[in-house]
């Protein structure tokens, strides 16, 4: 017994002793390299976190454009990117304002639909064949790669500026085809191995339909 | 046979489970009526039966979760590819129904089919339009999007309703003894629309006869498939509602060819175009020559 309560004795000695220079020296690292995202969002700037958020996308964007690496689009999944594509080519892709004179051309909601509603029906037909994926990664990954023919998008809309004649729309076909093979070949990269070996031609038809219609309605979107 | 069944069984069992961890439900519809039928030698079959049977009892997927519906999805690349194939050759020893869907009917065919020919024909629909249109510099071509809408209701309403309502009929009617299930006859009517979406590029060729003649070649193929599939369930009526099918199935593409393919009001005055051609022709050559 007198053996046991100097022990004690040393070890709230030791306890009130450490804590003072533990805590001060333990917790700054962390608060450095991790710590910051979780503990400092409140704190920081709004401008902070856009930027943020604003860069996570940008990279994502690059994933796509360089289909390497795939843990990025598929792990940390956001609908942003998708959401920013989407608005930006249901807004160039759609008709003219006036309901009268009806261009043929696509409306701003049924473009929206095409892509939100076909992202979903190419996911829950993966699901239906039995790939080993969530849901709204492959929303993520499907949305993400409609990037390629929005950039397809842009170079059409500046060609259809610099010329009308065949020579341009040939530009413009090939221009689509670019966007539209980039396109299924990155949603190809990503969501090709969450499906059982036999059934990745029957994955991947479902994509490659998708991006088709979207590069159709790129490729014939012609305002006069 | 026999020898692999009886030195490995635990093996089987071990690999089973890894090779198909997430389908492991779907893996074990497809396996047992293989083994049950040409593997009627007891002496294998049993303790596979058991390993199995507890399976499927124990799981009853609610309707509502997406493992339910995964047992109409569980078909190969190589088995879709071949019923796509096998609905556009009619064949008298090859029933297409008995011979390729009964044994698995899935939902994947008939519903991609239809989506990819509503979108077949909404774009190629477009260029056709597009080769028909006068060209005349002031005319200006647009694309017609909502061909696409047209398009889907009137393919979903075919594929997806004939089918629906020849199975009401079937099981009220009481003169066939063959009655088939509802998901059958709608892969069969899926897998028999594969054949319009070749047809939907090939009605880009705008010459009328040219576009009749795909018509009736097309809808002939497959709808003598989709009759001699149907055909057991009629031999004791007659085959007047056999007769009427094959009828709609010609209907419905012509149905596709007219309304979105057609050689517009150029196909009466067809001789008009030969004398147009050359005004077309005068009219592009000689205006450079003054300015030469």
């Amino acid at each position: 017994m007198n053996t046991a309560i100097p022990k004690l004795d040393m070890y709230n000695g030791m306890e009130s002793n450490s804590p003072v220079e533990g805590d001060m020296s333990i917790p700054m690292p962390n608060n450095d390299l991790a710590g910051n995202m979780e503990f400092n969002t409140l704190d920081e700037p709004v401008s902070e976190t856009i930027k943020r958020d604003l860069k996570a996308v940008g990279s994502k964007f690059k994933h796509v454009l360089y289909p390497t690496e795939k843990t990025s689009l598929l792990k940390e999944w956001d609908l942003w990117g998708p959401l920013l594509l989407c608005t930006f080519m249901a807004m160039v892709l759609q008709g003219t304002e006036d309901a009268d004179s009806n261009d043929g051309g696509p409306e701003f909601a049924e473009v929206f639909v095409i892509v939100w509603v076909g992202a979903f029906v190419v996911t829950l037909n993966s699901k239906l064949l039995g790939g080993h994926i969530s849901f709204f990664q492959s929303v993520c990954v499907l949305g993400y790669c409609l990037l390629p023919t929005a950039l397809a998008l842009v170079a059409c809309v500046i060609l259809l500026y610099t010329g009308q004649s065949t020579f341009f729309f040939v530009l413009r076909f090939i221009v689509s085809c670019v966007g539209f093979a980039w396109a299924t070949i990155a949603s190809m990269v990503f969501l090709g191995d969450s499906q059982p070996a036999g059934k990745k031609g029957l994955a991947v038809y479902p994509m490659f339909l998708f991006y088709f219609v979207i590069s159709w309605l790129v490729l014939s979107h012609n305002p006069h | 046979m026999d020898f692999v069944d009886f030195s490995s069984p635990e093996r089987k069992y071990q690999n089973a489970p890894s090779s198909y961890d997430l389908p492991d439900g779907a893996a074990s519809y497809t396996i047992t009526p293989e083994y049950e039928i040409p593997g009627s030698s007891m002496g294998a079959g049993s303790p596979k039966n058991s390993d199995n049977q507890p399976t499927e009892p124990e799981t009853p997927k609610s309707i509502w979760s997406i493992e339910f519906y995964q047992k109409y999805f569980d078909v190969n690349t190589d088995e879709v590819l071949s019923r796509i194939m096998w609905s556009m050759l009619p064949s008298p020893n090859v029933n297409f129904l008995q011979h390729f869907i009964q044994n698995k009917p899935d939902l994947y065919g008939p519903f991609w089919i239809c989506t990819t020919l509503v979108f077949a024909i909404g774009i190629s629909g477009n260029i056709a339009n597009y080769f028909q249109s006068p060209a005349d510099r002031n005319y200006e071509w647009t694309y017609n999007f909502h061909a696409v809408s047209l398009a889907g209701f009137l393919i979903f309403l075919y594929a997806w309703m004939v089918p629906v309502v020849l199975w009401g009929a079937l099981q009220w009617s009481s003169v066939s003894e063959v009655k088939f299930k509802l998901l059958e006859l709608i892969c069969v009517y899926g897998y028999a629309m594969a054949i319009y979406i070749p047809l939907s590029v090939l009605w880009i060729i705008p010459v009328g006869w040219v576009q009749w003649v795909l018509t009736f070649v097309g809808a002939c193929l497959s709808g003598l498939v989709l009759c001699m599939a149907l055909r057991p369930a009629f031999t004791n009526s007659g085959y007047t509602v056999l007769i009427l099918l094959f009828v709609l199935h010609l209907v419905i593409a012509t149905c596709f060819m007219r309304f979105f393919f057609h050689v517009s009001k150029n196909f009466g005055p067809n001789s008009l175009i030969p004398p147009a051609a050359p005004a077309m022709s005068m009219g592009a050559i000689l205006p450079p020559t003054p300015r030469l």
